[in-house]
């Protein structure tokens, strides 16, 4: 954790007043803390907004957490938030000894116990929780004491990390590690105590709500997904071409250090599923050499799902790699140490996401981390399997140059389709492809964890999930498809859609069929399919009148008793 | 204007509002002489006399 720069509370004040922000997904947060979050606040909704997020941020009277908890327990129903903040500090009770941190260690227990009880409950609610403050030992009358309660607060807090593994849906905002960021000396402001019962200086403020709001996007917000790198100067020092292979900087000496963990670094988001591509103006011969030969290389050359070094323009190559992988423009982020290259890319490539590389490759680390754009907290197996399934896809798109006739491309590819309902074991991921899947999207309904819990309650629902293998391996769950019933003989198709890296196979065609299929078994007579314009979803826009519906109004009509059998022998159905 | 007739000027944002002036002219306010600040006017000379 990085220290965070403490924006005034003034700007904080004249930025939410002045600064106009997008917003993708507005939620609802309720927060429960034994101090006044008013300034808190302030900085969280400033922090939210810089990531998208419109919040609107409800709190109960402070100091009432257990009442608060036991409300939400009993009474859920009226549930009108998306997260739950439990806060519970220390330093709201002043004066220490042992009786004061064991009934605080009690009370926390106490919230602990309640918040588990409303996981358990509600399972889609997730909760912030505020670890337990490890204070210095100036605070004691005697070192054994400080001894005793800090191995206390400490097995508190392991206990909480734990629980945190098992359970995604609780997280903990560790209190603790920002404390000694800041340092305990000015990580507390006793006048703020005294005249509004906010304990935390202004810094702390502003650190405290960065955490959360990192923590509150890597729930709601998906995160980028291709990460695209320069070469000189920004995975090692120097210029290939002038240094040579073993001339650039990288291993031992200074800089060179720094540009070996940066590399570590991006090995690891590799590893957590994030694409790698490589644009850079250099000659790929001297480039292969150099992974080839340079020892102190930590990343393979392999490790890059697309590479495009030439000597063309990068807003023009960015194209090309986010046509072959696939990827949407606005999931991909270009870091590069070239101020002139960023620039460019700004102006004629908005949609990329940029990152301001600062000068020292000692802080690259720092700037992509507090970026948040890779920032997760758990991983689904979806997720470390990508990269493989990027890797598989080039070799079908290669094999595709190879065979002309589409028709026997397909039929070469053995493609088998495993059709699923929707059930505990994939949840997670249909969620995520509600969420992330922009071009080939109908409706482009997003669901949360509790939306599509809701929906899956109903039994007049179907909801399938399929996974894609071809004889290149297999490229997991990526299409979906959602229906419910609307009266006694009409369905309507809710949500259907399909991961871009499988598209161009004919795979929406069979999915869809098997729908209507199952909708016909279901005794259904009138299916009801909606295009939902957006700005990216063009290329679905007649995929209803392609396939079997007839264009009525604004939607799009099929009669399951005039369907005919479609050919899609290219194609092995399977069912779970 | 002064707490009495700005409707959202209550205990909690006044609290807000003096952090906020503190931050702005990079003074203290102590805590007995924020009690005191209800008005625009009142503030306006209370940050004339620091300043000057």
């Amino acid at each position: 954790m990085k220290y965070q720069n403490s924006t005034p509370y003034h700007k904080i004040l004249e930025l939410l007043e002045s600064k106009k922000f997008k917003y993708n997904r507005k939620i609802t947060i309720y927060n429960l803390y034994n101090f006044n979050p008013l300034i808190l606040n302030k900085y969280l909704e400033l922090h939210l907004k810089e990531k998208s997020l419109k919040p609107k941020i409800l709190s109960s009277e402070f100091d009432q957490i257990d009442q608060g908890l036991l409300s939400i327990s009993k009474n859920f129903k009226s549930k009108k938030f998306d997260i739950l903040i439990v806060g519970s500090d220390i330093n709201a009770k002043l004066s220490y000894n042992e009786s004061v941190i064991d009934e605080y260690l009690n009370s926390q227990k106490n919230n602990l116990t309640q918040c588990l009880k409303i996981i358990n409950k509600y399972k889609n609610l997730p909760i912030i929780f505020f670890n337990c403050n490890i204070l210095s030992s100036s605070f004691f009358s005697s070192r054994e004491e400080f001894i005793k309660l800090r191995e206390k607060i400490f097995n508190f807090n392991q206990y909480l990390y734990k629980l945190s593994l098992k359970n995604k849906n609780f997280k903990i905002l560790d209190i603790n590690v920002i404390g000694n960021v800041i340092g305990l000396g000015s990580f507390y402001d006793s006048k703020n105590y005294y005249i509004s019962k906010t304990p935390y200086s202004q810094q702390s403020n502003n650190h405290i709500s960065f955490e959360l709001s990192q923590t509150i996007s890597s729930i709601f917000v998906t995160r980028k997904k291709c990460l695209v790198l320069d070469l000189d100067n920004t995975l090692w020092g120097g210029v290939l071409g002038e240094d040579g292979p073993n001339g650039i900087d990288l291993g031992e000496s200074y800089k060179g250090e720094c540009f070996r963990n940066f590399q570590k670094y991006i090995k690891k988001l590799l590893n957590k599923g994030i694409i790698l591509a490589i644009c850079s103006k250099n000659n790929i011969q001297d480039v292969r050499e150099c992974f080839k030969k340079n020892k102190e290389m930590i990343l393979n050359f392999n490790d890059f799902s697309n590479v495009q070094i030439n000597w063309k323009e990068k807003y023009l190559n960015i194209n090309k790699i986010s046509e072959e992988l696939n990827i949407g423009k606005d999931s991909m982020v270009f870091f590069d140490d070239s101020s002139f290259e960023r620039e460019q890319m700004k102006k004629f490539n908005p949609s990329i996401n940029v990152i301001e590389t600062p000068k020292e490759p000692e802080n690259f680390i720092q700037t992509i981390e507090n970026s948040s754009f890779f920032y997760q907290t758990t991983l689904t197996t979806e997720d470390k399997k990508k990269k493989y399934q990027y890797k598989i896809l080039k070799k079908a798109n290669k094999f595709k140059d190879k065979t002309k006739n589409i028709s026997e491309f397909l039929k070469g590819l053995s493609m088998t389709l495993e059709i699923d309902n929707i059930n505990k074991f994939n949840f997670e991921r249909a969620v995520q492809l509600t969420n992330k899947v922009n071009q080939f999207n109908l409706t482009t309904k997003r669901y949360s964890s509790s939306e599509l819990q809701q929906f899956l309650k109903s039994k007049n629902q179907i909801s399938l999930l399929a996974r894609l293998k071809d004889k290149f391996g297999d490229h997991g769950l990526t299409a979906l498809a959602m229906a419910k019933k609307k009266n006694s003989k009409t369905w309507i198709i809710d949500n259907f859609l399909l991961s871009c890296r499988i598209l161009g196979r004919g795979i929406e065609n069979a999915l869809l069929y098997e729908l209507l299929k199952k909708l016909k078994k279901k005794r259904v007579n009138i299916v009801k399919g909606i295009y939902i314009k957006t700005k990216k979803n063009h290329q679905c826009k007649d995929f209803y009148i392609k396939n079997f519906f007839i264009k009525k109004d604004k939607t799009h009509i099929c009669d399951l008793n005039k369907i005919k059998k479609m050919n899609n022998s290219f194609l092995k159905i399977k069912y779970e | 204007m002064s707490y009495k007739n700005v409707k959202k000027w209550d205990s909690l944002n006044h609290v807000s509002l003096i952090l906020a002036i503190e931050s702005k002219f990079s003074i203290k306010i102590k805590p007995e002489a924020s009690i005191d600040l209800t008005s625009y006017k009142k503030i306006l000379n209370f940050i004339k006399n620091f300043k000057g």
